[in-house]
């Protein structure tokens, strides 16, 4: 049988009704995995015994009954290595950590062992979930599956491409400013960014704080739906954590956006995006017209503060996290420092990329006390300001739409000489939005370009609003995929 | 523009070593970022109040009881990861007080 | 030297008795093996997140309203950014924007000049690990045991000019934290870390001084020396027309001076911003007002209603109430025996005395309130003299004993049989003729000797009432 094109919800029913061994299913998987590794690079660990040992448990489970209540069981999936695995490294795709080993679970691969989930490995990313291209990575680049002269996406690179090239059928990975949903738009898979403080970030190394979030990367919106609906919930350990009453999210999927109001940033419309892009797009919101919703252009008069607001906020955030990062207690130590002082001073100019050790630059410069007020807290009050505007889009309208990325994935070394620019072109503020904001936004795959790259749609909904961006999402789906 | 003791004094602060060309194109892309950030600076935010948190939250507590862990239970697995460690403490070379 | 006055703040770190760490489940006990006490939290280890400890918040309440600060009620913790081997996150969480406590007072009393104390703020932070250096001549040692333990600082306004004032605020502030119960404020032990900021200023002046900052005195001795010493060095350095430099100094007192730490510490920007993994903390008054409601009696309430209730004078209620622990013993044992005046008695003198014979500190105190309460029985009810009755306390010091039990088994009791007496006092008066007729012929000292010979005789057990009763009869009749 020919699973590997299947659904991870397809396959799971497969499994459950005897028709596949979850074993047979790792075996073939691992094998292939191993195929494809040397052209695209997605894993930075493969875990090949752990993983049959465990397709062996739960597919005995399976066999006496177990797991009626999980509708992923014994379908193998992987984890993006900036969240922790018991007893297996987790690095983040850094020299600081290349030998880290975690003595618990992230709270989330908890809740997905429990749901009979197969963990094959980690996943490849840019270095501390910082970039958008995976080319960071102290382990080498991941490539993009649909042409390997191309980048994945970033920061979760290795997961988006590990589910596009059939490695896995989902994958897990962290979004800061657009890491979940960047990738999924460049290699052509559906991913969501939950609602801040949906999923615990228990166990997550952390970029960002207030902006980070872990998500689903999968084949489809049902497949992603149902493995959110597994990591969501409440974490006492996690003081971000929100307890409420969380329903499934699989009510969502139905095809019906009768009534539902769609905006559009205005910007859209004379911003510089790949014309292949532009064609989906008109056709996308012809889509949601037909099928009875409305879409309507607005402006937005924060929208330009927003990836300053976002790059002063986040360097700060993170500067302060990678402290920790001193050889001190773990980690890389500099095998030539002589003193405490060289110990931090080069384990961590060696242990750290570029990319790391610009925005921990940047971070200290925003929070110094001379520039605390015309930088940081000025940007916490315009995070406010923005927050506003969109709480007020937001009680006006359900989605806001547009394009996940203006571009399709760039070559490799593209911005080799201008690190800056890769940002400033390819940063799409419409995408940083959801986590400046905490709204739950999903990208889905919609057409390719010229090229054969994939082109994503983004939708974005209001806080704890992820039924509308589901139901958006699969009802747009339909139509691409009929 | 960012001046060269600045951009040391930040190096210190964030215990970085920066060797020759490290220090140049950080400059230049600290500056650029700098640069971009000007268009916050005119903008109105005296009634407004600062937004560290996305969402209201408040008052989350855990309550004062002793937990155990792998860690507590094994001091091993406690310093499993340390670099450099004797007879359960972690070792830094000496410091001068 | 005396042109100049001494202006001195404080900051007190204290360590709070909870059972765990403010951010995690660790235990806060002292001791163990190094690293030991430790979680992922504690270690700052990568993808940990704090969740606060709710007592830390109330405990921290509780000392701002019992040293008259208002609670704020929108306060939030913040990050403390710098580098050093015994702070596992590199940034210490504590708060600095938005303290939980301001704006209060401690009155003291020195010399009979009563004094406010301002206190600028009150606030919650966590500890940081411990280094050791003297174990080893290449390493320092980090144990993580005492990271994470919660702690409250207390920052004085500049209000204190002299050591004595300075002592008495912080036995005052002890006693405070003692009574509410927040922590043990073992100086020794590290619980209780006072920090001073001095600096002089010619008398009359108006504006501070430079000040400096000095750390790491262990004891209210040294309190007094580093005080001694650094408004001197100050004053000295003014006098040749030099500055002082604004530093942090560590006193080292085995040499009786203080050492500038001019290490990186001294220009520290600690980049401070507020935590995004912590919720910001809302205390509104209806939960001040609780914790109001539960604070335990404090010292000056004892005093008074030992006074008022007890009818004890205000010296004796002073005393009982010089230690918690000493009030705690004193009221329970008064709960039982009802008799408030012999109580105090027996803890003023003896209890006090055998604590200085035998050195032990008040907290250590092992005996039961149960059992002295038991000896005061027997000796109202007259079943023992006073004698045995100190004689019986020494053991119910030292090991606790039950005073009933240990009467029986020794037959200590009081002998009251007339019959058996009689015969005594009609030996001794046989044995002792001299004093017979010294006694006869007024002799009021000759009638001590018979009782003491007689007492002795029956090994301090004779009931004395009655002996002086059936003595006094005896020699009557001859």
């Amino acid at each position: 049988m020919d699973y590997a094109k299947m659904t991870a919800l397809e396959l799971a029913s497969k499994i459950r009704n005897n028709e596949i061994s979850a074993v047979e299913v790792t075996k073939a998987q691992i094998k292939y995995i191993k195929e494809q590794e040397d052209r695209l690079s997605c894993f930075i660990t493969l875990l090949e015994d752990e993983g049959l040992k465990r397709a062996y448990e739960v597919q005995e489970r399976i066999a006496k009954g177990d797991y009626k209540d999980s509708p992923l069981a014994g379908v193998p999936m992987a984890v993006k290595d900036n969240i922790l695995t018991k007893n297996i490294r987790t690095t983040c795709a850094s020299r600081m950590l290349e030998t880290y080993i975690p003595s618990y679970n992230a709270r989330v691969i908890d809740k997905l062992e429990d749901a009979g989930a197969i963990i094959l490995g980690k996943l490849n990313m840019d270095e501390f979930a910082m970039g958008n291209s995976s080319e960071s990575s102290y382990f080498g680049p991941t490539r993009n599956p649909f042409n390997t002269d191309h980048v994945p996406g970033g920061s979760s690179g290795g997961s988006a491409a590990a589910v596009a090239a059939g490695e896995v059928f989902y994958s897990l990975g962290s979004d800061t400013g657009g890491s979940i949903r960047q990738p999924s738009s460049y290699c052509g898979v559906t991913g969501i960014k939950p609602t801040y403080g949906t999923v615990s970030r228990n166990g997550l190394i952390g970029f960002a704080s207030s902006f980070d979030q872990i998500g689903p990367i999968a084949k489809n919106v049902s497949d992603a739906t149902a493995v959110l609906d597994i990591i969501k919930g409440y974490d006492s350990k996690d003081s971000t954590s929100i307890a409420r009453e969380y329903d499934s999210y699989t009510s969502a999927l139905t095809d019906d956006v009768r009534g539902m109001k769609i905006g559009v940033p205005k910007e859209f419309l004379d911003s510089p995006m790949n014309s292949q892009i532009r064609e989906q797009f008109d056709k996308v919101i012809k889509v949601y017209r037909d099928k009875g919703a409305t879409v309507e252009y607005v402006d937005f008069q924060t929208s330009d503060y927003i990836i300053p607001t976002y790059y002063i906020l986040t360097s700060a955030e993170v500067s302060a996290n990678l402290s920790r990062f001193d050889g001190i207690r773990y980690g890389y130590r500099s095998p030539d420092a002589k003193n405490l002082e060289e110990i931090y001073f080069k384990s961590r100019a060696e242990g750290f990329g570029d990319e790391a050790k610009l925005r921990i630059l940047l971070g200290s410069y925003v929070l110094s006390s001379d520039n605390y007020d015309t930088y940081y807290d000025k940007a916490l009050r315009i995070r406010r300001l923005i927050s506003n505007e969109f709480d007020d889009f937001f009680s006006n309208y359900d989605i806001l739409l547009g394009p996940t990325s203006l571009f399709t994935a760039f070559n490799f070394n593209a911005f080799l000489n201008s690190p800056v620019e890769k940002y400033a072109d390819s940063d799409n503020k419409y995408t940083i939005i959801a986590n400046l904001i905490g709204s739950p936004a999903m990208s889905i795959p919609c057409g390719y370009d010229e090229k054969g790259l994939p082109i994503g749609m983004q939708l974005i909904g209001r806080k704890f609003g992820e039924k509308d961006i589901i139901r958006s999402a699969y009802s747009l789906e339909k139509e691409i995929t009929s | 523009m960012i001046s060269d003791s600045r951009l040391e004094s930040l190096a210190e602060s964030a215990k970085i070593e920066l060797i020759g060309k490290d220090k140049v194109s950080f400059k230049k892309d600290l500056d650029k970022l700098i640069k971009s950030f000007d268009i916050l600076k005119d903008v109105e935010t005296t009634d407004i109040k600062p937004m560290i948190n996305v969402h209201d939250y408040r008052n989350v507590f855990r309550d004062d009881k002793v937990e155990n862990n792998d860690y507590n239970k094994n001091q091993e697995v406690a310093l499993r990861n340390a670099p450099n460690k004797k007879e359960g403490f972690i070792l830094v070379p000496k410091i001068m007080e | 030297m005396y042109k100049y006055e001494k202006v001195i703040g404080l900051e007190v770190h204290v360590e709070l008795s909870t059972k765990s760490k403010i951010f995690c489940g660790c235990s806060t006990e002292f001791g163990g093996r190094p690293n030991s006490k430790c979680c992922p939290i504690c270690m700052g280890m990568p993808g940990t997140l704090p969740v606060l400890n709710r007592r830390v918040l109330e405990y921290a309440i509780a000392t701002g309203l019992a040293t008259g600060c208002t609670i704020r009620e929108y306060s939030r913790f913040d990050r403390k950014n710098y580098f050093y081997p015994d702070l596992p996150k590199s940034y210490q969480t504590s708060q600095l924007y938005l303290p939980i406590c301001y704006e209060g007072s401690l009155e003291i009393e020195v010399d009979g000049i009563k004094k406010k104390i301002g206190i600028h703020e009150i606030h919650m932070e966590e500890d940081a690990g411990k280094l050791i250096h003297d174990q080893d001549d290449e390493f320092s040692f980090i144990d993580y045991n005492r990271s994470g333990v919660p702690l409250i600082e207390i920052v004085t306004k500049p209000d204190m000019n002299s050591k004595e004032e300075v002592i008495a605020f912080l036995e005052k502030l002890q006693l405070i934290l003692e009574y509410l119960g927040v922590s043990d404020c073992k100086m020794q032990e590290g619980s209780f870390r006072a920090d001073i900021n001095l600096s002089v200023r010619k008398k009359g002046q108006k504006e501070l001084g430079t000040r400096t900052e000095m750390k790491n005195i262990n004891s209210f001795k040294a309190i007094g020396r580093a005080i001694d010493y650094e408004a001197k060095r100050q004053i000295d350095l003014l006098e040749k027309g030099e500055s002082i430099e604004q530093e942090t100094r560590r006193w080292d007192d085995a040499n009786g001076i203080s050492l500038s730490l001019r290490s990186k510490i001294n220009a520290k920007d600690y980049r401070y911003f507020p935590d995004p993994d912590l919720p910001p903390l809302v205390v509104d008054k209806d939960w001040v007002d609780e914790i109001r409601k539960r604070q335990p009696e404090l010292r000056e309430e004892k005093i008074q209603r030992y006074m008022k209730e007890f009818k004890l004078p205000e010296y004796d209620a002073k005393i009982l109430t010089s230690s918690k622990y000493l009030a705690d013993i004193f009221e329970k044992t008064v709960a039982i025996s009802k008799n408030p005046k012999e109580v105090s008695n027996w803890i003023m003198i003896e209890t006090m005395r055998l604590m200085r014979d035998r050195q032990v500190q008040v907290e250590n105190i092992t005996f039961s309130p149960e059992n002295l309460a038991r000896l005061i029985e027997l000796v109202e009810a007259g079943k023992i003299n006073r004698t045995i009755a100190k004689e019986i306390f020494e053991l119910i010091f030292d090991e606790d004993i039950d005073p009933e039990v240990y009467v029986k088994e020794h037959q200590l009791g009081v002998v009251d049989d007339r019959d058996l007496l009689i015969k005594v006092v009609q030996e001794v008066i046989r044995d002792f003729p001299d004093s017979v007729t010294d006694y006869k012929s007024g002799k009021d000292k000759a009638f001590k000797h018979l009782m003491g010979q007689i007492m002795k005789r029956m090994k301090g057990k004779a009931n004395p009432v009655l002996v002086n009763e059936l003595l006094r009869s005896e020699l009557e009749e001859l």
